[in-house]
């Protein structure tokens, strides 16, 4: 029984932000509590907007499990949330995908409705079974989230349709051939990639 | 407790979970209500067919109904039409769409019930512009020759919301650092109307004014840039074309377009430069003296598959230019000029880019000087021209000690590089930045005279073909305003080096 955690940094992927996040040995299972709100910034309107139109607000979130040091990946999980106003009911629903269906739960205020939206509490990162328990002498492990807002699935977006001709014919037109050429797509509105402080287990 | 890792005692926050196997929130309770945070649990939920009772256009400034209306419809969104809520495939699309086209920063569906039918709604689109004004260039540095230029190259891609590409640049310096020359200056202003109805043709024209100041060697070393070994002679260009856009396919298009100018020339009466043995050469300027005619037909094709590239992590771009000059155009000048270039890209495991690139040229003919082909157009650290103009006696910078720093004009080219991508960030397009990129080029080029100039070469024991080294090295930063490359050739082209 028992599981710890801390907060030790330095451990890679260095581009990711640091987040806090509890972690938990409940039966069989890890879990992890942690809240991104900057997934919803407090002056993007196009999100705020978004929520309030009636159509779902799509946030998915991809948990991988890590050991650290070798970097051994040792799970991953995907978690799919869904925010709207309902304009009939004139309330704020939440709902999560779930092994039994999708769990909803509604609020008559935004900020609740985002704040829960927002927040992965409890939720099962790994079986404590595919984690060796060393206690203080490690292995230590950390959880990297992906938090994709309305994430974009396909090619309608980014850049405008179609090759434009200009009208200059010099050599300036072959100069700006390979600008941009290379690049990438945006995959979501908001994209948010965390790393947890690390945890290990206590050994039973 | 106690900290856990070696290294980071100080910082070790004390051991937080309690360890205790409590359950999680219940979450098996099957609420039939939904009160404030109260759950339900059950399967996906079932969508509503909806009708729309009618399309509501909102916060829309410059961007005209009718293009909003048609992306709607492209995904069958329109009054009497039914969706279904709360998801629907099509709206989410027609939404993208709206955001692609750039000229949003906002775009918000909203459905908003109709009371007096459950099952009707009213579609409200509404949208925040941003401005469709974006930079192409911006021109701005300063040489031995020219102590200060500077110019923009806008283009407005959605003039009276009607799709209109309406574009303006400008250059402007001062007096060059050379006897008698005066200031050199170009205008041109575009203008590239959206496909006629339902055809595949676009048709495009532009104008354009040239005063420049062209310099050429009267002394020195060739390859020494010093202002004082130089005069210029004036010349002013004034005309446009006109031209049509055949979209064959959705990455292929056809230009095919007519040139028309006329040159007014004020050229030396017998230019000459003293060589560094002493001797006295007679200097071809290229340009036809006085007030003539200079037009060209041209065709040109360009394929481009990048945005294919962001999703299969591969993808290239390739353009053919070709140009007639001649009598039977109605032109005093007589050549062909044909270029072509091709990049294909490709994403590494690591998700950077590489691309190398390619392309080449060569004119036939005697083309007059500023179609010629321009050292400084090819190396990323020397001034290049700008609207036609060249503001330095700068050449490239000879690395290999093949001779490319002597010669500033040619009629055969070819250059390879190949760019290597970090992509930094990338946002969607209802964001002031784009993307970001760390790019790192590198290259070879080289450029090649004429016939009597390759004789002449030759005979002085230089390389017919000197070969140029490339690099560069910059933060690429894609933008509603344009696109911005922050480099070290950029920073090195604009001083006077």
């Amino acid at each position: 029984m028992g599981v710890l955690a801390s907060t030790l940094g330095l451990a890679r992927p260095d581009k990711l932000t640091h987040r806090k996040a509890v972690f938990e040995e409940i039966g069989s299972s890890v879990m992890m509590t942690i809240a991104m709100p900057t997934l919803f910034r407090r002056g993007d309107e196009d999100a705020l907007f978004s929520i309030d139109s009636g159509w779902d607000t799509t946030l998915q979130f991809t948990v991988d499990v890590w050991e650290r040091g070798s970097r051994r990946h040792v799970g991953t999980r995907v978690i799919v949330r869904k925010i709207r106003w309902d304009p009939w009911k004139k309330k704020y629903v939440v709902r999560t995908k779930g092994s039994s269906g999708w769990v909803a739960r509604t609020f008559s205020k935004r900020a609740d409705a985002i704040a829960e939206a927002v927040a992965l509490d409890r939720v099962r990162v790994v079986a404590s079974r595919d984690l060796t328990r060393g206690g203080e002498a490690g292995p230590f492990y950390f959880v990297t989230i992906t938090a994709l807002r309305n994430p974009i699935e396909d090619s309608t977006s980014s850049k405008p349709r179609g090759p434009r001709r200009s009208g200059r014919r010099d050599l300036e037109l072959f100069g700006r051939l390979v600008d941009v050429l290379a690049g990438e797509q945006a995959v979501a509105e908001e994209v948010l990639n965390i790393k947890t402080n690390p945890f290990f287990l206590v050994p039973r | 407790m106690g900290a856990l890792v070696p290294g980071a005692v100080a910082a070790a926050p004390p051991l937080v979970s309690p360890a205790v196997p409590v359950a999680s929130k219940p979450l098996v309770a099957r609420a039939v209500t939904s009160g404030e945070g109260e759950e339900i649990v059950g399967p996906a939920e079932v969508s509503r067919a909806l009708t729309v009772e009618r399309v509501v256009i909102m916060g829309r400034e410059q961007v005209s109904a009718r293009q909003i209306r048609q992306i709607l419809r492209a995904e069958g969104i329109e009054a009497g039409e039914e969706i279904l809520w709360p998801r629907d495939e099509r709206v989410e699309r027609a939404r993208r769409r709206l955001r692609a086209t750039g000229y949003f920063k906002r775009v918000t569906l909203r459905v908003d019930p109709v009371p007096a039918d459950p099952h009707r709604v009213v579609l409200v689109v509404d949208v925040a512009e941003r401005s469709t004004l974006a930079v192409q260039r911006a021109y701005l540095g300063n040489s031995k020759m020219t102590p200060f230029r500077g110019g923009i190259d806008l283009v407005e891609r959605n003039f009276l919301g009607r799709a209109v590409r309406l574009g303006g640049a400008f250059v402007w310096s001062t007096r060059p650092e050379i006897e008698k020359a005066r200031r050199q200056q170009a205008y041109e202003v575009s203008v590239e109307a959206p496909r006629l109805g339902a055809t595949r043709i676009a048709p495009r024209a532009s104008g354009r004014f040239v005063s420049a100041a062209e310099p050429y060697r009267v002394d020195g070393e060739p390859g020494d840039p010093n202002p004082a070994n130089f005069r210029t002679f004036a010349y002013d260009r004034r005309g446009g074309s006109v031209g049509i856009v055949f979209h064959l396919a959705p990455n292929l298009v056809l230009d095919a377009g007519y040139r028309f100018e006329r040159i007014d020339a004020q050229l030396p009466s017998r230019p000459s430069r003293v060589n560094p043995d002493g001797s006295i050469a007679d200097v071809d300027l290229r340009m036809l003296p006085g007030r003539h005619r200079y037009t060209t037909a041209g065709l040109g094709l360009g394929y481009d598959n990048r945005e294919q590239a962001f999703l299969a992590g591969k993808g290239g771009r390739f353009v053919l230019d070709l140009q007639a000059s001649s009598l039977g155009t109605g032109s005093e000048y007589e050549f062909i000029k044909l270029a072509a270039g091709g990049a294909y890209s490709f994403r590494l495991p690591w998700r950077h880019w590489l691309t190398p690139s390619a392309f080449g040229g060569q004119i036939s003919g005697r083309a007059p000087i500023f179609e010629r082909m321009y050292g400084g157009d090819f190396s990323a650290w020397t001034p290049g021209r700008e609207l036609g103009l060249r503001f330095s006696t700068r050449n490239p910078i000879d690395v290999f000690g093949t001779g490319i720093s002597r010669r500033p004009y040619g009629d055969i080219f070819g250059r390879f590089d190949l760019e290597y991508v970090w992509p930094l960030f990338r946002r969607t397009r209802t964001q002031m930045f784009y993307g970001g990129d760390l790019f790192l080029a590198t290259g070879v080029f080289t450029l090649v005279g004429d016939a009597a100039e390759r004789a002449e070469q030759r005979d002085a024991g230089e390389s017919t073909t000197p070969v140029g080294f490339n690099a560069n090295l910059g933060i690429r930063l894609d933008t509603g305003l344009g696109t911005f490359n922050i480099s070290v050739g950029g920073v090195l082209r604009r001083t006077p080096l």
